[in-house]
């Protein structure tokens, strides 16, 4: 017998040596995820930039791609940024904001020629991680991103500021909503992150601080609601 | 970290409770944790039901188990996953160190995991020649001080800024500063350059969902992000109860974990993890390892009380909860799990020689009941504990009488728990507590821990205090 069908027999044999088994709940019957509250695009989006605000997060608005582009350069030059990596865009076009980045003067990396190793050491001097995300959720301020190879998840933990990209109509209401919405099929082909404002830690008497191994500033770029 | 017996718990209890400084820091820093689970908690609506939601979840993924172990295997190998079944803490040793050997790995990065201090990794990695960097700030601070974590989740808890302070300008030759944000800086600067540099990193599991193969990670600092997504090699650990069924199981666990355990709505990072990167990806491990360990939870699972302490998320809230381990802080349980849920737990993993005497190490107040996110009955399990460990739970002894009395002196013990300056009488108190055991008949023969824990109790007693019945068995 391997170790697993020995560790099967040993929980089998505790299982049936205790109370009767009770029959598996027939499907369907556990409990069912809390509803999603019915909220309007401009209620959702207010919601999520209070909550992304709360958790030392900051929304840069924009109306549209273009403007939000310019919106993050003028960021990093704010902030002393000079190089940047840029991941590839869900809807926004990434080589075209990377070449108007770079014409701000900002050094953007290309990370699609090399391997991890080589991808690791670049991502590491570079001053800002940009990414689209895929859903934000408006209760907690939490930005959810799913990894592939264009869209290294390094992207959004290596560099000290990271900005996300987020279309308005991509927020969801809670937790449970974004859960449904990616689905068991998605999660199980691709890494995904729930990022919920910059790292922090409270190990030191409880007192929090911003900015311990991820990044130390998070942006949100938030495009319109295009469902208006 | 292993229990070694009554004894050296009654020394470091004594030590412990005497040293007025230890219950400072650890009385604030509950009270830190409480002012904000207390606002995350109560702007939740449905926060009650999602307990109860989560309670369901866990008992059903208790009682089918076998089935969704196997589940879980399935699925993490058909990705290319390695899964190892442990029997016990050398079993789960001896496999990690072999898998780092055999990849000629020199240094491992950690994140926080309480399942690999129960196995004692650390140590047998370093006998093997293979550094082990714990990365969570608390667990690197504890571990540049040569010290177990003493909280679950605040594993530094029991000391204050300065001492982080002192620690730091002795070990790293850093300028001396008490500033927090100072003294994190430099612990993101020496590390950054451990995690770029690791061959293997190594963290618990939250839960691992059967139905898709998911691992998730909850954490705060990025840390096991960077464990999960550096090195080549990602081992994963797990105790075999952190599976459950579905994935949308998850949003009633994820909306009250980070709640109860630090007061945010969610934590920073929740990961999850699908095993090794694609061949086109440009990071993620090439080799991912989930080890599911037993080591003692089998036997957990076959006493139909004791199975409840199963559904625990190690959220941490208990501890900060409980008025002994406010006074004493988690270093005198000398366990990898202290404080209630530890008290239960213990004696199954490491054995009723090392860790019998701890379900005796409570005031039964039933503040670690109220506070856990999935209602474990942790007095009940204790008092079960307890009655296992005294009469060897020979079936004798009318128990079920015990848990009234004691209902009766807890009342007292809960309004006590509120009042700091109240939990000074906890001497008195146990004694008054004990007391009905030692002299009601049903408990004739005062078991040799029970004795020990009786001797020893010496908070001090405020003035008024008529004696306390503790004192006189001295
Ligand atoms: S027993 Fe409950 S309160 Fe204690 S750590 Fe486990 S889940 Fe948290």
């Amino acid at each position: 017998m391997s170790s697993f069908d020995h560790l099967i027999s040993r929980i089998r044999q505790s299982l049936n040596s205790g109370a009767p088994r009770e029959p598996a709940a027939p499907n369907g019957a556990h409990p069912q995820p809390i509803a999603q509250p019915d909220l309007g695009g401009d209620e959702l989006r207010a919601q999520f930039v209070a909550a992304l605000t709360a958790v030392g997060g900051a929304a840069i608005e924009a109306a549209g791609e273009s403007e939000a582009i310019e919106k993050i350069a003028a960021l990093l030059r704010s902030r002393a940024a000079r190089s940047a990596a840029i991941g590839e865009g869900i809807t926004t076009d990434s080589a075209s904001a990377a070449a108007r980045l770079s014409h701000e003067g900002i050094n953007v990396s290309v990370l699609d020629t090399c391997g991890p190793a080589l991808f690791k050491e670049q991502l590491a001097r570079v001053d800002a991680g940009i990414v689209e995300v895929d859903y934000a959720i408006a209760a907690t301020g939490t930005l959810v991103m799913a990894a592939n190879s264009a869209r290294p998840r390094s992207l959004s933990l290596l560099p000290p500021i990271n900005i996300a990209i987020l279309r308005s109509d991509r927020i969801l209401p809670n937790l449970a909503a974004v859960l449904s919405s990616i689905g068991p099929q998605n999660i199980a082909a691709h890494p995904v992150v729930m990022v919920t404002g910059p790292s922090r830690t409270a190990d030191i008497e409880k007192r929090i601080v911003i900015g311990v191994h991820g990044p130390k500033e998070l942006y949100v770029a938030l495009i319109g609601d295009l469902r208006r | 970290m292993e229990p070694s017996g009554p004894d050296a718990f009654y020394a470091a209890a004594a030590r412990a409770a005497a040293d007025r400084e230890l219950n400072r820091k650890l009385e604030n820093a509950s009270t830190r944790h409480f002012e904000h689970l207390a606002v995350a908690v109560s702007e939740f609506a449905p926060y009650q039901s999602e307990r109860d939601a989560a309670r369901r979840i866990k008992e059903e993924s208790i009682e089918r188990l076998d089935e969704l172990l196997a589940e879980l295997k399935q699925r993490l190998e058909a990705r290319g996953v390695k899964v190892f079944f442990a029997e016990d803490a050398a079993a789960a040793r001896d496999y990690i160190v072999r898998v780092a050997r055999q990849a000629g790995v020199r240094r491992v990065v950690k994140g926080k995991s309480m399942t690999t201090e129960e196995i004692g990794l650390n140590p047998a990695l370093e006998q093997a020649g293979i550094e082990a960097v714990e990365t969570d700030l608390g667990e690197y601070i504890v571990q540049l001080r040569r010290e177990p974590p003493s909280h679950i989740i605040t594993p530094a808890i029991h000391l204050s800024k300065e001492d982080i302070g002192e620690l730091f300008a002795e070990k790293l030759g850093t300028a001396y500063t008490s500033d927090p944000p100072a003294l994190t800086a430099v612990a993101r600067e020496r590390l950054r350059e451990v995690f770029l540099s690791a061959g293997m990193g190594i963290t618990g599991v939250n839960f691992a969902v059967a139905e898709t193969g998911t691992l998730v990670v909850v954490e705060n600092e990025g840390n096991g992000r960077f464990c999960t997504t550096s090195p080549d090699i990602h081992v994963a650990v797990m105790g075999i109860e952190k599976v459950i069924p579905r994935f949308e199981d998850l949003s009633h666990f994820l909306e009250i974990l980070a709640r109860t355990a630090t007061g945010q709505r969610l934590t920073a990072y929740t990961s999850f993890l699908s095993g090794p990167r694609a061949a086109d990806d440009r990071d993620g491990p090439r080799e991912t390892h989930l080890v599911v360990l037993d080591n003692g939870r089998t036997r957990m699972l076959a006493d139909p009380v004791l199975r409840e302490a199963l559904y625990c998320l190690r959220c941490g809230a208990c501890l900060n909860a409980c008025p002994v381990y406010r006074h004493i802080g988690g270093h005198a349980y000398k366990s990898a799990y202290p404080g209630p849920i530890g008290s239960i737990v213990s004696p199954s993993l490491f054995g009723a020689g090392a860790a019998g005497h701890l379900p005796f190490a409570s005031t039964l107040c039933g503040a670690c009941k109220e506070v856990c996110p999935v209602k474990i009955d942790i007095p009940r399990i204790l008092l079960h504990l307890r009655w296992k460990m005294t009469e060897g739970g020979g079936g004798q002894v009318a128990w079920p009488q015990a848990p009234a009395r004691v209902r009766a002196a807890a009342g007292w013990f809960a309004r006590a728990a509120r009042y700091p300056s109240m939990m000074r009488a906890a001497g008195r108190i146990g004694a008054f507590l004990l007391k009905p055991f030692g002299h009601d008949g049903y408990l004739r023969r005062m078991p040799g821990p029970f004795a020990a824990w009786t001797r020893v109790r010496d908070f001090p007693v405020p003035s008024g205090g008529n004696g306390a019945s503790g004192r006189e068995t001295k």
